[in-house]
């Protein structure tokens, strides 16, 4: 009898530390998302500024007076890129002993492919992940631009 | 519990795990698969050569030069950190040995193309610094196709150290002591005896980004592109 209660016991105990140790590991996470008021990187584009912008006809000088030099420009895809990035969110981990919280973001890239003749052939606004932490991002931004580029469906600006 | 701000940033995190893979666990070689890519044509092993002094006086560079603010390395493409196809949030610049930067070598594994280097030195916490330093440069890389190995420069500088509470840490390069340098016969000589089976190195030397449009080159998209 006194053998079946220290067998029992030491079963409590080690399902109670097996919980403790798994309780060790849960963490909860809290994704609260919000307007996007702040530009923390960039210059925020929308479609009005863009209104100059005429298939066949804007070439690639009209479209730097008007916006500035691109920050990046994909030569083989004769692709000029822009971006700029918003808070959208806040996000809250918790977890035993401690937690974190920070903002979240969302990158927006202007693409703008030229042709031959350096005239605008296609253009577009495209949104990053809904959620991106950063290191959370899912996709590069290479990633991003070459799917647009193999979308080959030609679009007036806006958001993806 | 304990609550803190974070809004990390892939480059915040692609140099973390760099730093971290620094301290830790020197690399190798190029992987069997880095080697394949190589065969194929779709990767090349890219030399970079560090020639630094600290406050005048010659240095190792060892596993620690990234941690203590020495000089840190990264390469990016369209302002973000290269990822390898392999793994995600890998870092790019690797030792030749366990831990040492081989006389100062490092190199990482690249695919034909432009990128951009960002070469950074210093450290945050200091509670003076000397003036004239700078943190950061940024250099663009090409990488020309049908290459096995890429030699791309020496970086020689003089990093400049700040006070601490105890002691003294690095600061930033001195303003005006970085130069880019030829050592290609240098280079030859390295390749030779660590990649014997491949071919001498090509040189294409690295200049610096002066601002404006980073053009971007990727010439095997766009050969698949035109299949």
């Amino acid at each position: 009898m006194n053998g079946l209660r220290t067998r029992l016991s030491r079963r409590r105990v080690g399902a109670i530390v097996s919980l403790l140790f798994l309780l060790r590991f849960a963490v909860g996470c809290v994704y609260i998302p919000g307007p996007e008021w702040t530009v923390i990187e960039g210059q925020r584009l929308n479609a009005d500024q863009l209104a100059f912008i005429k298939a066949g006809e804007t070439d690639r000088a009209r479209i730097e007076e008007q916006l500035g030099p691109p920050p990046y420009y994909w030569v083989d895809f004769q692709t000029m890129i822009y971006h700029w990035r918003v808070e959208n969110g806040i996000f809250v981990v918790g977890a035993p002993g401690g937690g974190a919280a920070g903002i979240t973001t969302k990158e927006y890239l202007l693409l703008i492919q030229l042709d031959p003749a350096n005239r605008v052939r296609r253009y577009g606004i495209i949104g990053g992940d809904p959620l991106t932490l950063g290191f959370f991002n899912i996709k590069s931004r290479r990633e991003r631009i070459r799917q647009w580029l193999a979308s080959g469906i030609d679009q007036e600006a806006g958001t993806e | 519990m304990s609550v803190s701000i974070t809004a990390a940033t892939p480059a915040a995190l692609a140099w973390l795990c760099w730093a971290l893979l620094a301290a830790g666990c020197a690399s190798s070689l190029p992987t069997r698969a880095e080697y394949q890519r190589i065969e194929e044509g779709t990767g090349a092993i890219v030399l970079l050569h560090f020639d630094l002094t600290v406050d005048g006086e010659p240095i190792t560079l060892n596993a620690r030069s990234a941690l203590d603010g020495t000089v840190a390395a990264l390469v990016t493409q369209f302002g973000e950190p290269v990822l390898q196809p392999e793994s995600k949030f890998t870092e790019t610049v690797r030792f030749f040995e366990a831990g040492e930067w081989r006389d100062g070598w490092v190199f990482c594994v690249l695919a034909p193309g432009t990128y951009y280097l960002e070469v950074s030195s210093g450290s945050g916490s200091l509670l003076s610094a000397p003036e004239h330093v700078i943190n950061k440069y940024e250099f663009r890389v090409d990488v020309p196709l049908r290459s096995e190995v890429v030699y791309i420069g020496t970086l020689r500088s003089n990093v400049l150290t700040g006070k601490l509470l105890f002691g003294r840490s690095p600061a930033g390069f001195e303003a005006g002591s970085l130069q880019v340098m030829d050592d290609t016969a240098a280079a030859s000589t390295l390749a030779a005896e660590c990649f014997a089976d491949l071919h001498p190195p090509t040189t294409s030397i690295m200049f610096r980004y002066e601002g404006g449009t980073r053009e971007v080159r990727t010439p095997l998209e766009a050969i698949d592109t035109k299949r």
